[in-house]
């Protein structure tokens, strides 16, 4: 079975840029945990960049939460950023709409500049 | 379009994005797209819950069937007794809140679509079931 997660990370200016390309599920969710190990500290907080994610599991939600409860804790935050139309129901009922969501990475580091 | 009435999704993580891919296949032209995106969702929650809670360690077993307006779904395994809809729901917002990593799979079985459960004599039985778009039919079988 060919890659079907491609997670990618990055920070700049303080904020940690976390590209996801592909479906994060119950398996590939280690990517994404090892993305979110290397850029929490970041001081102003994380962007997730989904304009190539296509499906997210559940498993990736509960990734994310402990993460970005540690964010908050320390003012910063965590941002979904160009999410697919068809998956932003998905997420937003998952996490009980505890997210903010942009529609392009650059909002994403505005809204975390501005803090 | 030929498709797999059944299929066996080996106990393991890594062969969820086969379960996926077939869940897709059976439902399109049946289903329309928000309606197969929440049933593939639905269905490897259930899979990964049944993978990793209840120590499956034969091949889960799958099989899809259209009667009249309606497709279900079904996941058979021969696991521990686990019927996911007798847990509370989840509160996500406090779950996400307290930063804890699991059960929203949960709130998808639970609340998204419909789903029953039985006991089978071996095992578990997960039944899945949507109401066919007709908007979207192209095909007779």
């Amino acid at each position: 079975m060919s890659t079907i997660l491609n997670v990618s990370h990055s920070i700049k200016d303080g904020i940690g840029i976390i590209k996801i390309d592909g479906e994060v599920d119950a398996h590939t969710v280690t990517q994404l945990q090892s993305a979110l190990d290397a850029v929490s500290d970041a001081p102003k907080g994380i962007v997730y960049d989904c304009s190539g994610l296509l499906y997210f599991a559940s498993a990736g939600i509960g990734a994310t939460a402990a993460v970005h409860r540690k964010l908050v804790k320390n003012g910063a935050d965590l941002v979904f950023a160009a999410v697919p139309e068809a998956i932003v129901p998905m997420i937003k009922t998952l996490t009980a709409r505890s997210i903010n969501m942009v529609p392009a990475v650059a909002d994403a580091v505005k809204l975390l500049g501005a803090k | 379009m030929s498709r797999r009435a059944e299929f066996f999704l080996r106990p393991d993580f890594s062969a969820l994005v086969e379960l996926r891919a077939w869940v897709r296949e059976s439902a399109n032209g049946f289903l329309s797209d928000a309606q197969a995106l929440v049933l593939v969702q639905a269905v490897d929650e259930a899979a990964s819950n049944s993978i990793e809670h209840g120590k499956a360690s034969v091949p889960l077993h799958f099989f899809f069937r259209k009667a009249g307006f309606f497709l279900f779904f079904v996941m058979k395994d021969e696991s521990v007794p686990f019927n996911p809809l007798q847990l509370p729901g989840p509160d996500l917002r406090a779950r996400y809140a307290a930063g804890r990593d699991g059960g929203y799979g949960l709130h998808v079985l639970r609340n998204m679509i419909r789903v029953k459960y039985r006991r089978s004599p071996n095992g578990n039985c997960l039944f899945f079931m949507e109401n066919i778009d007709v908007s979207q039919m192209v095909h007779d079988s």
